[in-house]
């Protein structure tokens, strides 16, 4: 008996391909089925999530379950064998649940350190134990793995830190402001980005999103997302005297706001603290704004620094994982034999 | 008895102070908790050790430099504690803790010898003024402290640096709205150590102000830090500069407690 993973992700195929092989929540109970009816497979648990697609089966060594597998893949999708082979990669014996326990440790994800990838092993296998599509040795892999992903998460910081333009945005938020509560956020211009960290601000409770852009309809729009207030492109100068957090994605050639405009506003302002994320490309806010006292202007390149800072920080957390992952792996060596050996 | 006492207190803010560095650098809860308890217990030491020290003498341990630099010290821990308990801001110790420290282990170089109190000074005024004083100093130099801090945290965020430092500080707001508690009530306490001691001045000395240098030096402390109240509620002077003033008060408390003590003698300079 022998464990092995036939798969694609983010890494090994382009989202086109992980599309085609993806299974829909309704027919993963179909296809945990016609994967058991396989001879060769003696339980099997399938993992799709947006970033990947992986058959996890319990049968005989050898190239007998990999091209079982494989097939499996390609006849449930209608896939024309052999077109796609270069995407998949596999996964044999002890080197199959190293990887089991990567990904449910984040280490495979895209985005590492990400929480969701926990939650999505948990689903895939329950859903099979369901299905009756396991029995002995995969129960005992799968609660392994979520053990080592849990572990991984309380004992390093890999979810430490912002990863994201957006969360590194509020990160710094935080650091000037502490409590987010009852803050009053200014959206000029409506960007994607802009509007996803209003988001995050938002579900932190910050407060009252006035909203300026240049079309109207659309500022109405975001400003009755965020509960919030429109109000002409023209007028954010004066509603600056009001906002503490000020989100600004205008697609403009030229600053919007100089250094003089700003000390002006900070006399309005009775010196409360402003922070001023400039999403904008070319830059918004001139550069020297952020000399003014008590004012903190963030652009991209800034934010991203932030971020570039955290992800460096959770790739030396991915290390200590490695070694718990490794040590895990001795600790249930013996165990797991024992149940593969059962199996023959 | 008492000197042990001395010894453990030194050695528990030693600890403490040590320990609350040690967090701020690695990040381990485990030593900012360690480090409280010292903190804690060195607290309750100090306060055995001040009233041992006043049963041997007979009068409230606050006569002399030695005795004063005690009570500062240990009315900095006082501070510090309430601060950790309200805002839960450990970090605050590994700028608090060490200046105890320094501040207990300097006393250790003073005459610690019991002399019998002065007759100027026998009077319950003695206890009531020098706590407002020294209570005020302690409030004062743990705003001192988040002013350093909240300057430190400033910078990173200017300078939009990425490192431990940023992570580690609390935000700028929580900084400032301490600070601005610490001078409140330093101010207030300030206010009425000045008004206590006139009161008694003009009992003992017949004169309830003689521009003795610790009294004008007093004065233009208590100047300071009313700028900073009026600056601050009437022209929105908050952050940078409030911090900035906060340092700046503190040098002239420091200044009054021991700079006049040492260069500028005069009516208080049994302190």
């Amino acid at each position: 008996m022998n464990i092995t993973i036939v798969g694609l992700n983010h890494r090994s195929a382009p989202i086109e391909v992980r599309e085609k092989f993806a299974f829909p929540e309704n027919s993963l109970e179909e296809a945990l089925v016609r994967l058991k009816t396989d001879a060769q497979i003696q339980e099997g648990v399938i993992l799709s999530t947006c970033n990947r697609v992986e058959i996890y089966a319990l049968g005989f060594p050898g190239e007998g379950i990999n091209g079982a597998v494989t097939n499996f893949l390609n006849s449930f999708h209608k896939v024309a064998s052999s077109s796609h082979e270069k995407y998949f990669y596999t996964y044999n014996g002890i080197e199959a649940i190293k990887h089991l326990f990567r990904v449910s440790s984040s280490l495979d994800s895209q985005i590492l350190g990400e929480t969701q990838i926990l939650g999505q092993i948990k689903e895939a296998y329950f859903k099979a134990m369901q299905t009756g599509a396991v029995s002995r040795v995969f129960p005992f892999v799968f609660e392994q793995a979520i053990k080592v992903g849990k572990r991984a998460r309380s004992q390093t910081h890999i979810g430490y830190g912002a990863v994201s333009i957006s969360t590194a945005a509020v990160e710094m938020a935080r650091k000037i402001f502490g409590s987010l509560s009852e803050k009053k956020i200014l959206i000029v211009g409506a960007g994607n980005i802009g509007e996803l960290t209003a988001e995050y601000l938002y579900s932190r409770g910050a407060k009252m999103v006035l909203v300026a852009n240049r079309t109207l309809n659309r500022a109405q729009q975001l400003a009755k997302k965020f509960k919030g207030q429109a109000i002409s492109f023209d007028e954010f100068p004066q509603a600056m005297l009001k906002a503490d957090i000020i989100i600004s994605s205008v697609n403009s050639p030229h600053t919007l706001l100089s250094k003089d405009m700003m000390d002006k506003i900070m006399l309005g302002r009775n010196g409360r603290p402003v922070f001023i994320i400039d999403l904008g490309l070319p830059r918004n806010i001139a550069p020297d704004v952020n000399t003014l006292d008590n004012v903190y202007v963030y652009n991209l390149d800034d934010l991203k620094k932030v971020k570039d800072a955290n992800l460096e920080d959770r790739l030396k957390e991915a290390q200590k994982i490695e070694s718990i992952i490794d040590n895990h792996l001795k600790k249930i060596a013996s165990k797991l034999q024992g149940l593969i050996n059962n199996e023959q | 008895m008492y000197t042990l006492l001395f010894l453990g207190v030194l050695v528990a803010y030693l600890i403490s102070a040590v320990l609350f560095v040690a967090f701020a650098v690695g990040k381990k809860s485990l030593f900012s908790k360690v480090a409280l308890f010292a903190a804690i217990f060195g607290f309750l030491t100090q306060c055995l050790a001040l009233i041992v020290r006043w049963q041997i003498s007979g009068f409230p341990p606050m006569s002399n430099l030695y005795e004063s630099m005690a009570l500062f010290a240990w009315a900095i821990v006082m501070v510090f504690l309430i601060i950790e308990y309200r805002f839960h801001l450990s970090i605050i110790g590994a700028f608090i803790m060490p200046l105890a420290f320094l501040i207990t282990g300097y006393s250790s170089l003073l005459d610690e010898t019991v002399t019998p109190l002065m007759p100027a000074l026998q009077s319950y005024w003695l206890t009531i003024h020098v706590m407002s004083c020294f209570f005020s100093y302690a409030c004062f130099t743990c705003a001192f402290c988040l002013g350093v801090m909240y300057l430190l945290q400033e910078r990173q965020l200017k300078l939009k640096h990425t490192g431990k430092l940023l992570e580690v500080l609390p935000s700028l707001e929580v900084m400032d709205s301490i600070n601005y508690n610490m001078v409140f009530f330093g101010f207030i306490l300030l206010s009425a150590g000045i008004i206590t001691g006139s009161i008694w001045a003009t009992q003992a000395w017949g004169n309830w102000w003689s521009w003795d240098p610790k009294e004008t030096w007093s004065f233009i402390t208590w100047i300071i830090y009313a700028a900073y109240l009026h600056a601050r509620l009437n022209s929105g002077w908050r952050g940078k500069r409030a911090a900035i003033l906060s340092i700046i008060g503190f040098a002239c408390v420091i200044f009054t407690y021991l700079g006049v003590s040492y260069l500028l003698p005069g009516l208080h300079s049994y302190l």
